[in-house]
């Protein structure tokens, strides 16, 4: 099933969780994997010898939990998740069980797009459907910053590593940077080929915003989008120079039945480990440096990727994606029991190749 | 609504048996094609009407009118209170939520067809059974049964997206004369307004060369087409009347805001127009609810404009005091899956899914069905499309169990036979 060339990643397990994943992400230790479900779960896996084997899962949300990050210092051992309506958490995950070490009931009204930490994890910057940017304490949930920072919703954020800027996307493909002090936007980044309208449907394609050497280039992810309705688009990578405001570098990941870009990871290398979806049954994992005219790898047998994750040790990440036929009209019904059937998440850990992308 | 000369339904079946019998072609289409003489003329006199907002593609009802917050598929978005105590709306839905007292639902719809392209013609037509005709779309079926308003304004226009023109296919066996008269985009027929450089004498040779080629047509072609033909002219000219309807810089800017400054809120606005200039059937179109994928931030970019043009509709009906003649119904041809699919979509669901209604005699304020707490069923009694045409009908003053179409001289029943109104939705 699997290329067998050491030149591209392997699988070194699978497995399969009953409801669907929104996101993933290591715990900095590597010792267990978070995921957040569009049933409002969060839940815990451990990396066993031949499958992720699942402990207690965390409670305290609900809609969907679509952005999760740890500190990534792992002695503080602290996980933050939001969800969509509204509620933001901070709590130690490591332990058996779980509470939360606090917890913002409406942190915003309504869906939380974007959750990201700060370089050193000590702030929480988030956004979300009320068109509010806000920066909170990690450790104390406290709020430190808020502003209105859009008139549509806020799609993605970022703070710049040097801890004085915020960057915010909206749906129209608008990124602002705004000086953390004086809440004011000092400039504006045009991305508005992330943002399609038709039909009386705007398409928001912007889906992540990430600051990558040490500053010098916010990468914003997503999709260029090509049509409402059924929704498709071109798979994307921009990348800003920070320093001018240009887009110095785009990568088209392939047509517009692919879709999104769904979540990614920069290698040292500067390769890029990315996972799409698009289409019914359109889902890819690529490996690819923008520098490089093709792609280093480029797998297809998965169906529609929504998370992706990369394990502390940088070579392996995880990869979730929907079952095959998720997609049909009318009832899917279990053929012994007649109930209504849900879609599920396969759960794939790959291994890149030795001595690649370190 | 009661029938004005018969009280008795029961009869229904014999009568029909009598007419196919007689098979009184002459008096039959001297009717209009209704069975009664005395009432098809008082409902021509009626003045209700109805304005169909229509979703084209497929809402999804779990964020609209039916959702399960919390739940496996209830999706991202919260749920909130209305004005009817217990019954909650999604959160893409705040003005209409607090109108909830004026408009009813039915969350307990359950229909056969998961494709467009024949669900679509099912949905409209009320899906009766099968005779081996192609029936008229709702709007068709009302041109017919009740005419134009004294107003004599076209009785069925659509408003829609994209290219206008006379659309005949929606008549069915009634004949093209009852077909659709398309607003593309919401303008007029291009032309509409006689050139200030046409005197009046011009003109009216200009009409007396136009009635000489309709006579030829109409020897050359069947009846129904020259008709129909004759009748798109004659509708052209009383447009002309009301170029007004059309010039938006007679629209208030609170209007435009109120509707909003999208396609479904111009459209929704040119639609209480025409209803107020006293066209009888109103569609307004909205398309692009085909949400396979990214369906739940295409609901949060295009619920919200349903709930601003809808609730602005139902304000003004109501100031105006046109809310007790003018009937609103909002539906699409299907509901969408509870099952999200691997492109954060859903797809057909006709199996469970709901639609709204106002005005007109239907009982403000009523919630017909429910489903599950996962969305997946229908708990209780189910209701096909059917039997929201005998419930739209009797609101409308036409009672479908007295009242019939002759297709040439086959009568047939105006909505599902098997089927009655939804009482509890009638006032």
């Amino acid at each position: 099933m699997f290329k067998t060339e050491d030149t591209t990643p392997q699988e070194v397990l699978a497995s399969h969780a009953d409801r669907q994943i929104a996101t993933a992400r290591f715990h900095p230790t590597g010792e267990f994997l978070v995921t957040g479900g569009y049933d409002g779960s969060l839940r815990r896996w451990r990396i066993e010898d031949e499958t992720f084997t699942e402990t207690a899962s965390i409670s305290g949300h609900n809609g969907w939990i679509e952005r999760i990050a740890f500190h990534p210092n792992s002695a503080v051992d602290i996980l933050v998740s939001s969800d969509s309506w509204g509620r933001l958490m901070m709590c130690h995950p490591s332990g058996e069980t779980i509470e939360p070490a606090w917890r913002h009931e409406s942190a915003h009204d309504g869906r939380i797009h974007a959750l990201t930490l700060s370089a050193d994890g000590e702030r929480i910057i988030t956004g979300g459907q009320d068109g509010h940017v806000r920066i909170w304490e990690t450790k104390t949930g406290r709020l430190l910053h808020e502003w209105r920072a859009h008139e549509s919703e806020v799609m993605a954020t970022a703070m710049h590593p040097n801890g004085k800027s915020v960057v915010s996307g909206d749906l129209f493909g608008n990124v602002l940077e705004w000086n953390i002090e004086s809440g004011q936007s000092v400039r504006e980044f045009d991305l508005s080929q992330m943002h399609y309208y038709e039909r009386d449907q705007d398409v928001a394609g912007l889906k992540h915003l990430r600051f990558l050497d040490g500053g010098a280039t916010l990468v914003c992810a997503g999709s260029d989008p090509k049509r409402t309705g059924n929704v498709n688009g071109i798979p994307s990578l921009h990348f800003v120079n920070w320093k001018t405001g240009t887009i110095d570098n785009s990568l088209l990941l392939g047509d517009t039945s692919m879709g999104f870009v769904f979540d990614f990871e920069k290698l040292d290398d500067g390769s890029f480990l990315i996972a799409t979806s698009g289409a019914p049954g359109n889902g890819r994992v690529l490996w690819r440096h923008p520098t490089e005219e093709s792609f280093r790898f480029e797998f297809k047998k998965l169906s529609n990727c929504h998370a992706l994750a990369l394990h502390p040790d940088r070579r392996r990440f995880f990869v979730s994606a929907t079952n095959r036929n998720s997609q049909g009209n009318g009832a899917v019904r279990d053929k012994e029991t007649g109930a209504y059937l849900g879609n599920t998440s396969p759960m794939h850990l790959f291994a890149l190749p030795e001595n690649a992308a370190q | 609504m009661a029938h004005p000369r018969c009280q008795i339904a029961d009869h229904t079946l014999s009568r029909r048996r009598m007419l196919g019998t007689l098979a009184g072609a002459a008096g039959g289409l001297a009717c209009g094609g209704l069975l009664q003489p005395t009432f098809a003329e008082e409902l021509k006199k009626s003045d209700k009407q109805m304005l169909l907002m229509w979703l084209d593609g497929g809402m999804s009802q779990l964020e609209s009118w039916d959702p399960k917050p919390g739940t496996q598929f209830g999706g991202p978005y919260r749920s909130i209170p209305t004005t009817l105590p217990g019954v909650h709306l999604s959160e893409l839905m705040p003005r209409l939520a607090k109108q909830m007292h004026r408009f009813s639902m039915v969350r307990s719809m359950r229909t056969e067809d998961p494709n467009h392209s024949s669900g679509v013609g099912k949905i409209l037509r009320g899906h009766p059974k099968n005779r081996g005709v192609e029936y008229p779309f709702i709007g068709s079926a009302l041109a017919k049964l009740m005419g134009p308003t004294a107003s004599s304004l076209p009785p069925y226009v659509w408003v829609k997206p994209g290219n206008g023109g006379f659309i005949s296919k929606h008549a069915g066996f009634l004949g093209a004369k009852y077909g659709a008269f398309a607003l593309g985009n919401g303008k007029p027929p291009q032309n509409l307004v006689r050139p200030d450089s046409i005197s009046n004498e011009d003109d009216h040779a200009r009409q007396m060369l136009r009635e000489k080629f309709n006579r030829r047509y109409a020897k050359l072609h069947p009846p129904n087409n020259s008709e129909a033909n004759s009748y798109v002219f004659d509708v052209a000219q009383t447009l002309m009347k009301h170029a007004d309807l059309f010039d938006e810089a007679t629209l208030a800017d609170t209007d435009r805001e109120r509707y909003g400054r999208t396609d479904l809120g111009k459209h929704t606005l040119l639609g209480r127009r025409l209803i107020e200039a006293g066209v009888r059937f109103v569609q307004v179109q909205s398309y692009g609810w085909d949400t396979h994928g990214d369906n739940f931030n295409a609901h949060a970019s295009r619920v919200p404009k349903v709930d601003q043009a809808l609730s602005a509709l139902l304000e003004d009906l109501d100031e105006r005091g046109l809310t007790e003649r003018v009937l609103v119904v909002v539906m699409c041809e299907f509901g969408r899956t509870p099952r999200i699919n691997g492109s954060v979509g859903r797809d057909h669901w006709p199996n469970a899914w709901s639609l709204a209604m106002a005005g007109c005699g239907i009982r403000p304020g009523t919630v017909i069905g429910e489903t599950t707490a996962d969305g997946t069923d229908i708990v209780g009694e189910p209701y096909d499309i059917g039997a929201l045409f005998h419930t739209w009908y009797h609101a409308l003053g036409i009672n479908p169990e007295a009242t019939e179409f002759m297709n040439g001289t086959q009568p047939l029943p105006i909505a599902h036979d098997d089927m009655q109104p939804i009482r509890e939705l009638l006032s």
